[in-house]
């Protein structure tokens, strides 16, 4: 797990993913990688954004993007639908804090809470909401490895989410979105029926990216449900849900699904959805964006090519390297809409 | 003449456990339908083909012990296979032997790479040792029968590589493969790779592939069983019933000499060119134990209907087409307007066989002109009632049918493999695209066969 715009997270982050792909090769390495917002208060993040992302597109075997302001967003929409708090409750005290700014990203942080918030009452603006975006971070990971940690009529392991959602090496970047939202084990919401569920999983405010992988095509997408949820749910909400969605032309049925039969703590069912989309072309482009900014002027690049083993080619690889996964997964979007070419099959003798 | 049977895959491994305790359950049923002696010889063939049983009592309390499954259980994580010999202890009446099982940690990812390059030649000396010592406990072994899902990564890729070392060392045992078709719409994305790659090789090795689809499977339940949400545990019982209503005991009327319907009579019939391994069972009545007690049917009736879901390859006796009829034109692109077969075996079971007219399936029109009609159809009959069904009718056949999957299977699988999509996973460990070129044309060639009958 890494936070990009901070130094020690995406530098001995990426380290780290280097030396274990030299140690394990065999071993498959996710990434949950914390990519900036556009107002970002740690200037060079671009670079450490995209210095990084080399190693991930090189190293990593699946990447699974998250953006604070997606967080956030989610936090607020947890605390805005759960009832009211009642008096004297806990602050919680932030786990995380930022080493290159200190506390400024938390007090902005907190500005979205109040942005929001409308009847929230006092002591929840004292509140530092990171332990609660980690909460959800942290409740995807659990999501995620369910399969290998409890039993299930259709287990899923790592490598098979690899396997399915990763069609060419380079594309290993997923949109991560789960249901039902809550966070610091506050079970004060009701539970939505399971059609709901679904239809939710697919609403963008419940991604961990800000991106609109609707309007762009799906390369694959896995359903990982947990809990009192049948087969047949399943098949029946993956029919409702495909017209609305493009499928890239050779992987139209490009569902995987896998099925736990222990729900979370407190919920009778949950279900995350890992999706290989284009969209994530769009984040790409700006922080790329960001960094050629800075780049044309050459801005602080002397703190970088100071550090021994740190060259200038390096920033210009990374950028070289970005611009092509961008490009990979802007031309499968290209192919939206047009006819197929479908390459006739073999003809043999019996 | 016993049956091993192996248990490769979470899906081998669930189907077996269920395929076992149908066994046990018909075993064990009240109403046979026949005297007390010929109950005990119909059980007696049926533990003799399937379990172990050890005259000395259970060391821990005393008690008789439980017929042990000829079985080899193997997975590549532990999951599954734990599971499933819970669930044989909890029934009470039946067990898997101890270290039967193997399995290891990783699993296979839905590879089919991994599993035949990496994790078959690695489990390939303890899979084989397990079957030695199951082969060593019987008394005539009368073959191997394994059970795998094509979509994922150890039933297919490790089962096609372990079909090839049973056929390595044992070269004349029968090999019966059990595949399960996944679903047409997702369970694994790359199922249909999987799928292409793991039938090519099991073509070559096996004797006989029983051809189960899920989507089929899958309308058996929500129409004729009525079940509501299905699970795959339904869809297993049905495979298991399916399987265990052709493998039970049943002696096949040959002139007027009796065989028993073991494995190798099976294959031997309804497998008369190798070019052709591809079966499926059809069964006639299916229904829900509640609506057993209620149902009346007569025999004329269900042959009827039987050899109408032959001709129009219908899944089940609800929504037969009855307009298909087997004419003897083609159309333009040479195909037939109905499902032409090979060869059939119908196995008759329940109350007064012995008087069922089953002539509509002797009719020539149904089979491939190049067949000779005295071994295009062959008859077994029990008069032993299964599963408490007062008539039940298993019809396996050799015919186009089970084209029709694997057809679509290749176009799909095809589409994605023009775009290279998902290769790198493969080629990481150890498959070239020549294996798959090799994989789409073999299967090309059977589909080619099977068009042509």
């Amino acid at each position: 797990m890494r936070n990009r715009r901070n130094r020690t997270g995406s530098g001995v982050g990426t380290c780290i993913l280097n030396l274990l792909e030299d140690e394990y090769p065999d071993v498959y390495r996710f990434v949950t990688a914390v990519y900036p917002s556009a107002e970002d208060d740690v200037i060079t993040s671009p670079y450490n954004s995209v210095l990084a992302m080399r190693e991930l597109t090189n190293h990593a075997d699946c990447v699974l993007p998250v953006e604070n302001q997606a967080l956030v967003d989610i936090v607020n929409k947890i605390t805005q639908a759960a009832p009211s708090t009642r008096p004297g409750k806990r602050v919680y005290s932030s786990g995380l804090v930022d080493t290159s700014t200190g506390c400024s990203s938390a007090v902005k942080a907190d500005s979205a809470l109040t942005a929001g918030a409308g009847g929230v009452s006092g002591s929840a603006l004292d509140e530092k909401p990171f332990d609660k975006m980690n909460n959800l971070v942290a409740n995807l990971l659990l999501n995620m490895t369910s399969s290998a940690r409890f039993e299930g009529s259709l287990n899923v392991d790592l490598n098979e989410i690899t396997m399915n959602l990763v069609p060419f090496p380079r594309m290993h970047y997923l949109v991560a979105s789960q249901t039902p939202l809550y966070c610091m084990a506050d079970m004060r919401l009701p539970p939505r029926r399971l059609d709901q569920m679904f239809s939710d999983a697919f609403a963008s405010d419940h991604q961990m990216l800000k991106a609109d992988p609707k309007h762009s095509l799906y390369l694959a997408c896995a359903l990982m449900v947990r809990g009192k949820v049948e087969l047949s749910d399943i098949r029946r909400n993956i029919d409702r849900l495909k017209p609305n969605l493009h499928f890239v032309h050779w992987n139209e049925e490009g569902w995987k699904t896998g099925l736990c039969s222990v729900a979370p703590v407190g919920q009778p069912y949950s279900l995350l959805t890992l999706a290989n989309n284009t969209c994530v072309h769009n984040t790409f482009s700006s922080v790329r964006d960001r960094f050629v900014k800075l780049y044309r002027r050459k801005a602080h690049l002397h703190h970088y090519t100071q550090v021994d083993g740190m060259e200038a080619s390096d920033f210009s690889d990374s950028l070289e390297s970005l611009n092509m996964v961008i490009e990979e997964y802007s031309r499968l979007e290209q192919t939206m809409g047009r006819p197929a070419e479908i390459e006739p099959r073999l003809n043999v003798l019996p | 003449m016993s049956i091993i049977t192996l248990q490769l895959g979470q899906c081998g491994n669930q189907v077996g456990g269920q395929f076992f305790s149908t066994i046990t359950d018909d075993i064990s049923a009240r109403t046979t339908g026949v005297s007390p002696k010929e109950n005990k010889q119909y059980i007696d063939k049926s533990l003799e083909t399937f379990f172990t049983q050890s005259e000395a009592p259970d060391s821990r309390d005393g008690s008789p012990s439980l017929p042990k499954a000829r079985a080899v259980l193997v997975d590549m994580e532990t999951k599954a296979i734990n599971q499933t010999m819970l669930q044989a202890k909890k029934s009470g009446k039946w067990v898997y032997a101890a270290n039967q099982g193997f399995s290891q940690k990783r699993g296979s990812g839905n590879n089919w790479a991994n599993g035949f390059c990496i994790h078959g030649p690695n489990s390939q000396d303890h899979v084989m040792n397990l079957v030695r010592r199951e082969v060593e406990k019987c008394d005539r072994l009368g073959g191997f029968m394994s059970l795998l899902s094509l979509a994922g990564g150890t039933g297919s890729g490790v089962g096609a590589f372990i079909t090839q070392s049973l056929r390595d060392e044992y070269p004349h045992s029968f090999i019966l493969n059990q595949v399960v078709w996944p679903y047409n719409t997702g369970e694994v994305i790359v199922q249909n790779y999987n799928a292409i790659l793991t039938l090519s090789h099991l073509h070559d090795t096996a004797d006989a592939l029983i051809v189960m689809e899920n989507d089929s499977l899958h309308k058996i339940c929500a129409q004729l069983l009525n079940i509501k949400n299905i699970s795959f545990a339904d869809i297993n019982h049905v495979i298991a019933h399916k399987l265990a209503s052709v493998l039970q005991p049943c002696q096949a009327k040959e002139g007027t000499s009796h065989t028993a319907c073991d494995l190798g009579f099976l294959l031997e019939r309804l497998v008369p060119h190798p070019q052709y391994k591809l079966l499926t069972v059809k069964n006639i009545p299916q229904m829900s134990d509640v609506a057993k007690e209620f149902s009346v049917y007569q025999w004329p009736g269900l042959m009827r209907n039987l050899r109408q879901m032959l001709i129009s390859d219908a899944p089940m006796e609800e929504g037969i087409n009855w307009n298909i009829r087997p004419v003897a034109f083609r159309t333009e692109s040479g195909h037939n307007c109905f499902n032409r077969s090979l060869s059939t075996l119908l196995v008759l079971r329940g109350r007064d066989i012995s008087g069922v007219s089953t002539d509509m399936f002797n009719d020539p029109a149904i089979y491939a002109p190049w067949v000779s009609s005295d071994l295009s159809f062959c008859v077994a009959h029990q008069p032993r009632l299964f599963c408490e069904y007062e008539q039940a009718a298993a019809l396996v056949s050799n015919s186009q049918a089970s084209v029709r999957p694997l057809d679509r299977i290749l176009s799909k699988a095809w589409t994605m493999f023009s775009s290279r999509a998902y290769v790198h996973q493969y080629l990481r460990h150890g498959l070239s695209e020549e294996d798959f070129l090799d994989s789409f044309i073999s299967l090309e060639k059977v589909v080619a066969s099977y068009n042509n009958l």
